[in-house]
């Protein structure tokens, strides 16, 4: 009995996140002040019981569902999942590393509150209702995860159950999306005379797609309509989809399975999640459930189970976190470092990956190409692509989530570290032959996609930092002197002659990298409008 | 137990059992006689009523009532050993009389119901019963679980439950006239616009819902009466150990005796007493009465004269608005003096 107590023990009626900080580690250093909090008189439904953890109205008091989200996760963590991974790693003070085996591997101790990315980031994907993909081996419990958040969601077990789509290889867009009528489509005139049964798990806020890499092309393609532009279309009908989170497993996500995934289903996943292996030290644990033949989906207690007004409430909360200024240029100068590709064309704005993936030229011989940078330095040549806008508005997004999650008004550097990886997993297209591969204790990045995305940044801030970037970025500088209205004529020559002192100054001996690319573009932008302002002020003065 | 019951319960058995299993280990509580005692007498019969109503929702109702049944009981607020009597009898009686809506949202529906009985519990108001059987009575007119929730805030104010006072008003302006008309328990239609019932009463704490909706409510009489006769001796259940004063803080009357500091609001339909803030009790000052004067045992307010020899001899006395708490120097209560509407 003390042994189900402890496995199923209630949801955390304390505190989960007792002394949020509330400023942000690195980068920012103002601090930040929440408002303060106006009496809220208890309404005659509120009481002992909550349905859903709302009132009849659907209100709950700022900050209340960030700890709702945070006890559905320890619930989760210390209840449903046996996920004992603490990988999204915090520290509130130094933390611990310890050096272990043959390849000095840092076995790391982490002195904040640490998270598991299985469950933490599809919970944060359940709010911001975004596209996650759940990657790993056959009974990693990346449906049972995908189950929950359904439940979660305020859906019951079996309308979640029954509203998964199983990928197979003989699924078709009738399968997938619905049915018209026979009785309508005989009795047709026309199209819009047809009636379509459309499929429940369309009108979800939910939706799971099992082993998504299972479904053929065709079938691939009108799934993608429905998670890009949320719609269904079957015979010239349209259905409108509610905005939902979407949970998709596949064993593999290198795209393999019975089909091969299209690109663009790819692009479309927000955040990748692996599901980690089972813990054999968890075994214990493991024979509690089947002797006590409880299984947790069945029990998700209803006070963290959330509604969908407090899903948009909560979505909009997540929005309002800020993002300052220091953080954003690390993102900005991580950004910069991938697009650019010197061989690729004569013209400055073309010498770009896209450039050269449109070529369908072999990137083994643009890599040959000598350029006369530091190879393994150079970071873009780690990757055979850049970040599409996408890609960027979805780390912004996913950063304001786990901020928001953590009880932060502001995004801090850790958010940022933390969660890019998960993000830009799928995104980025590693470039395993690049020198910096083949250096010491970096050859294991080539399988792990995770590490290898947060040594990037690490790598990418290092360089800001060596280059004093946040106190020393002519650029920003020179944008935010960037105005015209008033500006005289001797003005305006003179921040010309600024722009294209400056310019000359780079050209002298510095190598091209990928930041200084898109610098040049920023600055060739103000020269530009600063030209066009001096042709307008000389026409209109003569 | 009914067939519908029985077969609900098997088509879930699994479910159920885990569900029972996994609170039993968070609260020992929890006792399994108990609650099939509870399934039996209190889920069975609403089950039944959702069968009647929508056979296909028997489960889902089934569900949701066995979550919200078994969280009560967890808190030891349902069954025979329940902290509030009565409270499922009340619970059941109300749901059973609204079928259509337990179909429609039985968890929401039943989670509502259980918490408003509780705060009727929890602020020291025994009208659960009043307020319940109003609402059976008015089940027939509503069309939604929020034209139920309105109406029951409008009976729980009209029942003494203060800090609804508000949320009423805000009811009375979002339903049609004839179900707010009912939950006011007026003779007949509102006169006047809900938006003007709503000012009349906002700006009148002790006029009678009845009067606000009359035409002619500007050219009634008023006349200052005695409204209000409230604290009383603690020994016999009051508030003060000695008798107090009064004065008026920051927009509230606050009562103090020589153990207890206290914050009074009290309108028509009830009172209540709170510990004010020290903060807004340290920078008070004694606040005048205003218009209101005392003339020997007569009491004057804009135009209205009342005699009161009984408190002639107040050892204090506040006013806030139309309203005048006074104390005297040998009795233990508080005596609410206020212009109020003749009766015609």
């Amino acid at each position: 009995m003390g042994l189900i107590k402890r496995l199923f023990g209630r949801i955390s009626e304390s505190p989960t996140n007792p002394t949020p900080p509330k400023t942000a580690s690195r980068g920012d250093k103002k601090g930040v002040v929440r408002p303060k909090k106006t009496l809220d008189v208890a309404d005659l439904y509120e009481g002992p019981l909550t349905e859903g953890a709302t009132s009849v109205d659907g209100s709950s008091a700022s900050g209340a569902l960030a700890e709702k989200l945070r006890q559905a996760y320890f619930w989760i963590i210390n209840t449903a999942v046996i996920s004992p991974f603490y990988d999204i790693e915090y520290d509130d003070g130094p933390g611990q590393a310890i050096t272990i085996g043959d390849q000095k591997s840092a076995f790391r101790l982490p002195t904040g509150q640490s998270y598991s990315s299985f469950i933490l980031l599809p919970l944060l994907n359940l709010i911001l209702r975004r596209r996650c993909l759940l990657v790993g081996g056959p009974g990693r419990g990346k449906t049972a995860s995908a189950l929950l958040m359904g439940v979660l969601a305020g859906y019951s077990l079996k309308d979640v159950k029954r509203a998964i789509q199983h990928g197979q290889p003989q699924m078709t867009i009738a399968d997938l999306l619905g049915n018209p009528l026979p009785s309508s489509l005989m009795g047709a005139a026309s199209m819009d005379e047809v009636k379509i049964s459309w499929r429940k798990w369309l009108g979800m806020r939910v939706k799971i797609i099992d082993e998504y890499n299972r479904i053929p092309t065709r079938t691939q393609s009108a799934l993608l309509t429905v998670m890009a532009d949320n719609y269904a279309e079957i015979y010239d009908q349209i259905y409108e989809c509610p905005e939902g989170a979407w949970y998709l497993t596949a064993n593999d996500d290198a795209g393999g399975g019975t089909y091969q995934v299209i690109e663009a289903l790819r692009d479309r996943i927000d955040i990748v999640v692996k599901a980690l292996h089972f813990n054999s030290r968890f075994l214990k644990e493991l024979l509690i459930r089947i002797e006590s033949e409880i299984r947790p989906e069945e029990v998700v207690p209803a006070e963290i189970v959330f509604s969908e007004a407090e899903i948009n409430r909560a979505h909009k909360e997540i929005l309002q976190v800020g993002i300052p200024e220091a953080v954003l240029k690390r993102i900005e100068f991580f950004a910069g470092q991938f697009e650019f590709c010197e061989p690729a064309a004569e013209q400055f704005e073309y010498k770009t990956k896209d450039t050269v993936k449109l070529s369908g030229i072999d990137f083994a011989q643009i890599d040959a190409c000598e350029t006369g940078k530091d190879k393994i330095k150079d970071l873009g040549l780690q990757t055979r692509n850049g970040l599409s806008v996408r890609a960027l508005m979805t780390v912004l997004a996913f950063a304001k989530a786990l901020a928001w999650f953590r009880g932060h008004e502001e995004v801090g550097f850790d958010d940022l570290r933390q969660i890019m990886p998960f993000v830009l997993h799928d995104k980025f297209v590693q470039n395993p032959d690049a020198p910096f591969f083949e250096t010491a204790g970096c050859g294991v990045y080539r399988s792990d996609k995770i590490g290898w995305i947060r040594r990037l940044f690490d790598l990418a801030c290092s360089e800001y930092d060596r280059l004093g970037r946040d106190g020393d970025d002519v650029v920003a500088a020179m944008d935010a002197e960037f105005r015209l209205e008033g500006l005289s004529e001797a003005d305006v020559r003179a921040r010309l002659a600024k722009i294209e002192r400056q310019i000359g100054e780079w050209a002298k001996g510095r190598k091209l990298y990928g930041h200084m690319y898109d610098d040049l573009l920023k600055l060739k932008y103000l020269h530009q409008r600063y030209t066009n302002y001096l042709t307008w002020l000389r026409s209109s003065q003569s | 137990m009914s067939t519908v019951m029985a077969a609900a319960l098997r088509r879930g058995r699994d479910r159920y059992n885990s569900r029972f299993a996994y609170a039993m280990a968070g609260q020992k509580m929890l006792d399994p006689a108990v609650f099939e005692v509870i399934l039996r007498e209190t889920i069975a019969p609403l089950v039944e009523a959702a069968h009647s109503a929508r056979p296909a929702a028997v489960d889902h109702v089934l569900e949701s009532l066995f979550d919200v049944a078994l969280a009560l009981l967890g808190k030891g607020l349902l069954g025979p050993y329940g902290r509030i009597p009565g409270l499922g009898e009340r619970w059941r009686m109300l749901l059973e009389s609204c079928p259509a809506m337990l179909v429609a949202d039985p968890g929401r529906f039943a989670s509502a119901v259980a918490n408003a009985l509780c705060r009727f519990e929890g602020a020291g108001n025994h009208h659960g019963d009043a307020w319940t059987s109003t609402l059976m009575r008015l089940a027939p007119v509503f069309s939604s679980l929020d034209e139920l929730f309105d109406a029951g805030r409008i009976v729980a104010w009209r029942l003494g439950i203060l800090d609804q006072r508000e949320p009423a008003f805000r009811a009375i302006e979002r339903l049609p006239g004839q179900i707010f008309a009912k939950a006011l328990e007026l003779d007949k239609p509102s006169m006047v616009t809900a938006s003007v019932l709503v000012a009349r009463l906002r700006n009148d704490p002790w006029l009678a819902p009845a009067d606000a909706a009359d035409q002619d409510f500007d050219r009634r009489e008023k006349r200052l009466c005695l409204v209000r006769i409230i604290g009383g001796f603690r020994g016999f259940g009051g508030v003060f150990v000695s008798p107090p004063m009064v004065d008026a803080v920051d927009g509230a009357f606050v009562a103090t005796d020589r153990e207890t500091v206290r914050e009074l609001s009290a309108d028509r339909f009830g009172h209540s007493w709170r510990r004010p803030v020290p903060e807004s009790l340290k920078r008070s000052d004694p606040q005048p009465t205003g218009p209101w004067k005392w003339k020997a045992g007569e009491l004057k307010w804009e135009g209205l004269v009342g005699s009161f020899p009984e408190l002639a001899e107040r050892s204090s006395a506040a006013a806030i608005g139309s309203t005048m708490a006074v104390t005297l120097p040998h009795s233990h209560n508080v005596y609410l003096l206020a212009p109020s509407i003749s009766k015609s």
